[in-house]
């Protein structure tokens, strides 16, 4: 590979792209055509399984290290990179994955970001230079020591991406990089590109989560069952009424096309940083007229003075006191390694409190086994308990173990249908979506018939249908009266649940309260980062109508209010 | 440009040594020294790994934390040994027990405070330079990596399936209840496994590493501080040779 390639990069060309993987029949990539011109940002995104990350993988070349099959080019400024060695590609493309855990594969932050150029045998001080270069404004001097276990997940992803660069890249592809991320570490992404956009670097990102990116991003692509449906401005994609029927509309865009039936601008928002800006202005001294999701007043989990500290010192919980109420939907908010974790860990009986007590139904948690029929526990990776080769099975694993098999079938079948996946018993459940994953995941713990759910962030990773279904059925089960407490980094999930919002920061609750005390705390740009729009919008709502609205409320008093109504 | 180090301070100036002069002084010279030494003169190498100690800026309760379980064993081994099979008065046999524990101890701690002292990177580096290919020396790196991560996986699997009704005690008397447990664990680590060697598999892909490419290799630097430390360890062993070869020319 000459230098003279990496001068003359520009952009990025795909044509009639066809991918399949090795052994199977069916092309996974069928006649993909888009181009990226230098120094733009492109957004791809389609359901889980629909070939984004494909896309990214066959770019950067990694088919090649399974013998996927493919046909037609990928250009880049008009070199077919087909045709250059995988482990030179680096110094065009750089590609950062979902997970910055495993992006990271040496002991120190320096050694990631100086590997790629010491790997192409470059002289020891033109390493060191690319790679002070490409940790420049990305990555603190004093990160650069430290192992990447006792980096926070936003830290991590920074080194991913001057790893990425360390070769001058002038393409980054990156595949769901928020999906770890808390919304500040969203927010902070936002800046490094922005930051990688000035410098002329063109970027295409694959994501469930558009919200962040749309604003800047120059194209939106939409890929289903491995084709282009869409491609062009985010505008035009996001407000053509076909092209989201396979992700689902985002809120803001659904105001957005409600705003545009009734007022046709050439601008209309699509995204909240938009709406926010035209919504009026809201006087601080803001009214409560009533509260809403009042509890039962039966306790059921208590916390008193209770702290943790994991053994290598860390201090997860700091003298916290909660009551939670029966009925009631609890949010637990916080950015990464804030405490929440920990909290649920200890509701589960898997860590024991050095101090204070909890009581769960009025007893200390024992073992978690004992607790299972009492408590359904959703974890965050849906992989983390399939193990059958049938949906059918997995789903029936709990009442075989915790209960008799009377009228078993019946039982399954009826959770696979609250779940939507009545249709799939016999499917292996490790070809499901990852959004049907997460699906079949909430029946194998609903079967057991909890008191109290807890589900650890449950908009990981899926698209906006995916979001709003296990949204509804969240709701319908708060309303058989029972418990659900939910991590999560997405306020809009907590708000439109009217959930009671804990949020966590250093191990201790510094906010305990409902959706209204929230929209009226002061300290929430400390946390909220990317979702302060949105945060703002709905408290400009809520001071309207004196209560935290519903979606079909929120939607219609926005675009009343944007339309001048 | 300078060299990476003056970016990233090292922890102490033990830190900074040349993994050559770490590896000389702590798993050669001193072993030698501790296991040639007479009694009376033990507490020199003793002293001089206690002076290391010190510069390294290692907490005692870290060191002690990965290092009890050893020394403890080997000077309770020792003396039970001791006492059994050698000859001589109860004292004696007791004094030489405590004194082989302490010989074993010394080389112990030595060699661990050489693992708290040494980055992981330098391990796979020192086999490069050693003529080893890189792909051992990667594979190496890569597998510790491995271990944290995989380990939280699995932690992450036993909590969600003890949460979904995994119980140890239904399935004493319940052959199939126990295959179907077991089977519940092992098949989601395994999946984690393969996640977790794929992602780090695709991340060398993705930096460009070829196992059979040429790599750079980090410079190698002997620094003043190497030679120092290094002479001063030969220097005892040298007293303590000159010792054994002519006790009569000391007189203490």
């Amino acid at each position: 590979m000459s230098g003279s390639i990496i001068a003359l990069m520009s952009k990025l060309e795909l044509i009639d792209i066809n991918y399949r993987f090795p052994d199977s029949n069916n092309w996974s990539l069928s006649n993909v055509n888009f181009e990226i011109q230098k120094g733009q940002l492109a957004i791809i995104t389609g359901p889980s399984g629909s070939g984004k990350s494909s896309i990214l993988r066959i770019i950067r070349g990694l088919h090649r290290e399974i013998n996927g099959e493919i046909s037609g080019q990928i250009l880049v400024d008009g070199y077919n990179c087909n045709e250059i060695k995988t482990n030179r590609l680096g110094s065009i493309i750089g590609i950062v994955f979902q997970n910055p855990s495993y992006q990271l594969h040496q002991p120190r932050a320096i050694d990631e970001i100086i590997s790629a150029p010491l790997y192409q045998g470059l002289p020891y001080n033109e390493c060191l230079n690319k790679a002070f270069k490409a940790a420049n404004g990305l990555v603190d001097d004093a990160l650069l020591s430290k192992n990447p276990s006792s980096l926070s997940l936003g830290q991590q992803q920074r080194v991913a991406i001057s790893a990425s660069l360390s070769l001058d890249a002038e393409l980054l592809l990156c595949d769901e990089p928020f999906s770890y991320l808390d919304s500040n570490g969203i927010l902070e992404l936002k800046k490094v590109i922005l930051k990688l956009l000035d410098e002329g670097k063109t970027i295409l990102i694959a994501t469930h989560d558009i919200e962040p990116l749309v604003k800047i991003a120059s194209k939106l692509i939409i890929i289903n069952q491995g084709k282009v449906v869409a491609c062009d401005k985010p505008t035009d994609v996001l407000l053509s009424k076909k092209s989201l029927l396979y992700i689902g509309v985002p809120l803001a865009i659904q105001i957005s096309r409600i705003i545009q039936e009734t007022n046709i601008n050439d601008n209309p928002p699509i995204c909240w940083e938009d709406i926010a800006k035209l919504l009026n202005p809201i006087k601080e001294d803001f009214f409560i007229k009533s509260f809403i999701n009042k509890p039962r007043n039966e306790t059921i989990i208590s916390f008193e003075n209770v702290s943790y500290s994991y053994p290598e010192g860390v201090q997860a919980i700091s003298k916290f006191n909660l009551q939670i109420q029966k009925g009631q939907i609890i949010s637990l908010l916080g950015p990464n390694g804030s405490g929440k974790s920990t909290l649920v860990k200890l509701i589960l009986g898997f860590l024991r409190p050095q101090e204070g007590t909890i009581r769960v139904f009025g007893k200390k948690p024992t073992k978690l086994r004992d607790l299972a029929k009492y408590i359904g526990y959703v974890s965050q990776n849906p992989a983390d308990i399939i193990f059958e080769t049938t949906v059918y099975k997995e789903c029936a694993f709990g009442p075989k173990v915790l209960s008799s098999k009377k009228n078993l079938e019946e039982i399954v079948i009826t959770e696979l249908s609250k779940v939507g996946l009545q249709n799939f018993l016999k499917r292996d459940p490790r070809s499901l979506s990852g959004g049907e994953q997460r699906l079949l995941n909430i029946a194998c713990v609903l079967i057991n018939n909890p008191e109290i759910l807890i589900l650890d962030e449950p908009e990981f990773g899926l698209d906006v249908s995916h979001i709003t279904f296990i949204e509804n059925l969240i709701r319908s089960f708060a309303e058989l009266g029972r418990t659900v407490i939910i991590i999560t980094h997405k306020f809009e999930l907590a708000a439109f649940l009217n959930s009671n919002i804990i949020l966590f920061s250093k191990g201790e609750s510094v906010f305990t309260g409902n959706t209204i005390e929230f929209l009226l705390a002061p300290f929430h740009n400390d946390f909220l980062g990317v979702e302060d729009s949105f945060y703002k919008c709905l408290k400009n709502v809520t001071h309207t109508l004196g209560y935290v609205p519903d979606k079909e409320k929120f939607k219609s008093v926005i675009a009343n209010q944007i339309n001048g109504g | 440009m300078g060299d990476r180090f003056d970016i990233i301070k090292p922890v102490s100036k033990i830190h900074d040594l040349n993994l050559w002069t770490k590896i000389i002084i702590l798993l050669m010279i001193f072993p030698c020294t501790v296991f040639l030494s007479p009694p009376q003169f033990l507490i020199i190498p003793i002293c001089f790994l206690f002076c290391l100690f010190k510069v390294s800026h290692i907490t005692f309760k870290s060191f002690w934390g990965s290092s009890k379980a050893y020394i403890i064993f080997f000077l309770l081994g020792s003396t039970i040994f001791s006492l059994a099979f050698e000859s001589g008065d109860i004292l004696s046999r007791f004094l030489a027990g405590i004194l082989w524990g302490a010989r074993f101890d010394t080389v112990i701690v030595s060699s661990i405070f050489l693992s708290l002292v040494t980055d992981p990177i330098e391990i796979p580096m020192a086999l490069f330079r050693m003529g080893i290919p890189h792909k051992y020396g990667i594979t190496l790196m890569v597998s510790l990596r491995m271990i944290p991560l995989i380990r939280n996986g699995i932690y992450n699997v036993i909590i969600a399936q003890k949460a979904r009704g995994l119980n140890w005690s239904f399935c004493i008397v319940n052959p199939y209840k126990l295959i179907l447990q077991i089977m519940s664990l092992a098949v989601p680590c395994v999946f984690i496994a393969l996640e977790t060697s794929v992602g780090l598999s695709d991340t060398l892909f993705a930096r460009g590493y070829d196992p059979y490419g040429k790599i750079t290799s980090l410079p190698l630097k002997w620094k003043y501080n190497d030679v120092l430390i290094i002479f001063i360890a030969i220097a005892i062993l040298l007293f303590i040779l000159f010792y054994k070869i002519q006790p009569n020319k000391f007189t203490l």
